[in-house]
C-alpha cells in the first residue's frame, strides 16, 4: 500500500532534482505528486497537487472514537446555556469531553449516558443602580 | 473563610507508584444529603469564600499502577446544597458556590490497564445560591452547581469504559444581587445530568 506513494514521491523528488531552463531544457511539465495519488478517508477537494486532509485527526494527530462514531461529542449538542454579560446559566444532559494532550494517538470510548430527568439551571443575577 | 460541606459517603486512594495494585469499590447511598449555610459577612480585609456543598457517593483514585480500577456509585438520596449569603464590605475577592452532587469519582492512573465507571442516580441534586453583595474591591465569582453523576478520569489507561445513568430531577438556581463591584462578576448556574470527562495520553 504504501509503495504507490513513496515511488510517487521520489519521482516528484527526482524530478525536481533534475536540471531546470538555465540548462536550456524546456519548461518541465506539472509532475503528479504523491497526495495526488493517494486520497485520504475525508479528503473530498479535487484531486490536484494539495495536501492530503486527514481531518479526522487533530492538530496533534490524535484520533477520537466515540461509540464507534468519529463524533467526539455524541448528541452533538451545541452550548445548551444561556448567558449574559457576567451571569451564564447552563443545563446539560449528558456531556462527554476527551482531551488529549499526546500526538498521534487512536482513543476509543466505549461510553454510555442515559438521562431520563428534568435538568434546570436559573439564575437572576441583578445589579441595581447605585443610590 | 468559611466552607461547609457534608460527603455522604467519601472514599480517597491514594497508591504508590511502584505498587501494582488495583482498585474496586461500589458505594450506595440511600440516604437524603443536606448542606445549608446562612451566612453574613462584613469588613472583611482579604477574600471571602462561602461554599455549601452536599455530595451523595464521592471516589479520588490518585497514582494507582495495577490492571484495572473499577468504580461502582449508586445514589438513591436526594441531595441539596442551600447557600444563603450577604456579603458587604470585602477589599478582596468574594467567591460563593453552592453544589449538590449525587456521584462523583476522580481517578487518576499512573498506569491502569483498564478502567471501568458505572454511576446511577435517580433522585434529585438541588443547588441554591441567593446571595447579597456589595462593595467589593475585588473579583465576585457566585455559582450554583447540582450535577448527578460526574466523572474524571485521567493518566496512563490502556482502555476505559463508562455508564452513566440519570433518572432525577437536576436544578440549580443563582439569585445573585451586586452592587458596587470595582472588578469583575460572574453568576453562573449549571445543573448537568452526566459528565465524563477523559484526560491523558
Amino acid at each position: 500500500m504504501l509503495k504507490a506513494p513513496l515511488l510517487a514521491a521520489l519521482a516528484v523528488l527526482t524530478a525536481s532534482a533534475s536540471p531546470g531552463s538555465a540548462l536550456g531544457q524546456a519548461a518541465p511539465v506539472a509532475l503528479p505528486t504523491a497526495a495526488g495519488m493517494t486520497r485520504g478517508y475525508g479528503d473530498r477537494a479535487p484531486a490536484g497537487a494539495t495536501a492530503v486532509d486527514y481531518s479526522q485527526r487533530d492538530a496533534s494527530g490524535n484520533l477520537v472514537i466515540v461509540n464507534g462514531g468519529r463524533d467526539p461529542l455524541p448528541g452533538g449538542s451545541s452550548f445548551p446555556g444561556w448567558s449574559a454579560p457576567g451571569q451564564t446559566a447552563v443545563a446539560i444532559g449528558n456531556q462527554i469531553t476527551v482531551d488529549a494532550s499526546g500526538s498521534w494517538n487512536t482513543i476509543i470510548i466505549d461510553a454510555v449516558q442515559t438521562n431520563t430527568g428534568d435538568i434546570t439551571a436559573r439564575t437572576g443575577a441583578s445589579a441595581p443602580t447605585n443610590d | 473563610m468559611k466552607k461547609f460541606v457534608i460527603l455522604g459517603l467519601a472514599l480517597t486512594a491514594f497508591a504508590g507508584a511502584a505498587e501494582a495494585q488495583s482498585v474496586s469499590t461500589t458505594q450506595t447511598n440511600s440516604s437524603t444529603v443536606k448542606s445549608k449555610l446562612n451566612a453574613t459577612v462584613e469588613d472583611v480585609q482579604k477574600d471571602v469564600s462561602l461554599t455549601s456543598a452536599a455530595i451523595g457517593n464521592s471516589l479520588t483514585v490518585e497514582g494507582t499502577s495495577g490492571s484495572y480500577v473499577t468504580n461502582t456509585q449508586r445514589f438513591w438520596g436526594d441531595a441539596t446544597a442551600e447557600l444563603n449569603g450577604t456579603i458587604r464590605d470585602v477589599n478582596g475577592d468574594v467567591t460563593a458556590t453552592a453544589a449538590a452532587i449525587a456521584n462523583s469519582a476522580t481517578i487518576n492512573v499512573d498506569g491502569a490497564g483498564s478502567i471501568s465507571n458505572t454511576q446511577m442516580a435517580n433522585y434529585d441534586p438541588s443547588a441554591t445560591l441567593n446571595g447579597t453583595i456589595s462593595d467589593v474591591a475585588g473579583d465576585v465569582s457566585a455559582t450554583a452547581a447540582a450535577i448527578s453523576n460526574s466523572a474524571s478520569i485521567s493518566g496512563d489507561f490502556g482502555y476505559a469504559n463508562s455508564y452513566q445513568a440519570n433518572g432525577a430531577f437536576v436544578g440549580s438556581t443563582a439569585n445573585v444581587t451586586v452592587r458596587e463591584v470595582n472588578a469583575s462578576v460572574t453568576a453562573t448556574s449549571a445543573a448537568i445530568g452526566n459528565s465524563l470527562s477523559i484526560t491523558g495520553f
